[in-house]
């Protein structure tokens, strides 16, 4: 294949989303096919110049993914995908305003003092999936009723207008990482788990702060903590593996899951987090000095909000990475 | 002539051509080729292959990877829901033919 149609492919393939990933590899195949056909048969020969020619004449990368999915109408998601979807959306929103609530001290799930503090820390972990049921049977009979008006659900007119010219290729800000980009994320993930099972050998808990004061290292270690700490380890090893999976296969998926899954661990870091610091005298000391804490944390949260609706968006749409 | 005027006209219309063109499996190159030799030069190449593909996703049409001159070509068959879909259409053309012969001719008569 000569570079200018590798180019031009790469570039069709970045717009072209579609529900089933063999169509996207048999459309660009297809493609592929004409260009070099119809080079030949007005060239003569396939030049690299023939197929600039030839390209420039099939249209652009953008409109040819765009007349693609208007054909085949792949701007609308089934509806139990967009069911999923809507729903990982609005719980990651749902989720993070709790954690913003917790950030700020706000007892939003305040649970009967007769608790002992280790029932009370769970409860509130497990609270997470209170908030999920709750998001899941308000959502169900709103995605229910607009899919009885309508079979196939269009996306975009939900969200946005009722263009006819809007497709998926208009999200391209959600485009997932290059292949390339995975292999950084691959490494990092490496050296975050390499740095997670150190101190988890060290301390057996992840949850641990030096005092400013005297230098002291203060650690949350109940059974929770321990507990929450290897989530946290598993969940950094599942993560290698997906890196490693993208980098090799070029292929996005199990995003969803994983997304969920951090967000819940997240959920649970921020409880331990805040109720050491407001149950346990010597971690309120420790923290005196750290007011920079909370913004941290929220950093953390609108990049893992941000992060969760966008994998939610791209692992609902498949295509290859090139 | 003005494409757009002429992209209009052919909306509707093309779909029925193309039906009729795969009686017998041909690539999509062929298509174009075979169109634009009966006089159909206005048909685009990124007109007709999202076309065929979306032929294919609903039924009307089948597809098979063959290879010629060590070259990959898809051809298209037409399936018996596209002989369906064809025949409809077919009827629908007539009747608009019909209903235009009438306009045109009571036009002259004035």
């Amino acid at each position: 294949m000569t570079n200018n149609l590798k180019t031009y492919l790469n570039e069709i393939s970045q717009y072209l989303y579609t529900n089933n990933s063999k169509d996207k590899e048999d459309i660009l195949k297809e493609i592929e096919a004409y260009i070099l056909e119809e080079t030949k048969n007005t060239y003569q020969k396939v030049t690299e110049e023939g197929i600039l020619r030839v390209t420039k004449d099939f249209g652009s990368p953008r409109e040819v993914a765009k007349r693609y999915m208007h054909e085949l109408q792949e701007n609308t998601i089934p509806r139990k995908r967009f069911f999923m979807m809507l729903l990982s959306i609005v719980f990651a929103i749902h989720s993070s305003i709790y954690m913003f609530l917790m950030i700020y001290n706000i007892d939003s799930l305040a649970f009967d003092n007769s608790y002992s503090d280790n029932v009370k820390l769970l409860l509130q972990i497990l609270s997470v999936f209170v908030v999920l049921f709750m998001d899941a049977v308000i959502l169900l009979p709103i995605t229910a009723y607009l899919f009885k008006k309508k079979r196939d659900f269009k996306f975009f007119k939900f969200i946005s207008d009722n263009d006819e010219n809007t497709s998926l290729s208009d999200i391209s800000f959600f485009r997932p990482k290059q292949r390339k980009d995975n292999i950084i994320l691959m490494f990092v993930s490496i050296v975050v788990f390499a740095v997670e099972l150190l101190v988890y050998a060290k301390y057996k808990t992840l949850f641990v702060i030096s005092s400013l004061k005297d230098h002291n290292v203060i650690l949350a270690d109940n059974v929770i903590c321990k507990a929450v700490s290897i989530a946290i380890i598993v969940v950094t090893a599942i993560h290698f593996v997906n890196y490693l999976y993208k980098a090799l296969s070029g292929k996005i998926s199990g995003e969803l899951l994983l997304t969920t899954i951090r967000l819940v661990l997240l959920w649970a870091a921020i409880n331990v987090i805040t109720f050491y610091r407001n149950e346990v005298p010597e971690f309120q000391d420790a923290l005196k000095g750290m007011n920079y804490l909370n913004i941290v944390m929220v950093i953390v949260v609108v990049l893992f909000l941000y992060s969760c609706i966008r994998n939610c968006v791209i692992s609902n749409i498949k295509y290859k990475l090139k | 002539m003005d494409a757009k005027l002429i992209s209009e006209m052919n909306r509707g219309y093309l779909q029925l051509i193309v039906l009729e063109c795969l009686c017998e499996p041909i690539h999509g190159y062929g298509l174009i080729k075979k169109l634009r030799d009966i006089g159909y030069d206005s048909v685009e190449a990124n007109t007709l292959y999202p076309l065929l593909c979306r032929f294919e996703k609903n039924g009307w049409a089948s597809s098979e990877w063959t290879l010629n001159d060590g070259q990959p070509q898809k051809k298209y068959t037409i399936t018996a829901e596209g002989i369906s879909v064809r025949t409809q259409l077919n009827e629908i053309w007539k009747k608009q033919c019909d209903i235009m012969m009438k306009v045109k001719g009571r036009m002259y008569d004035e």
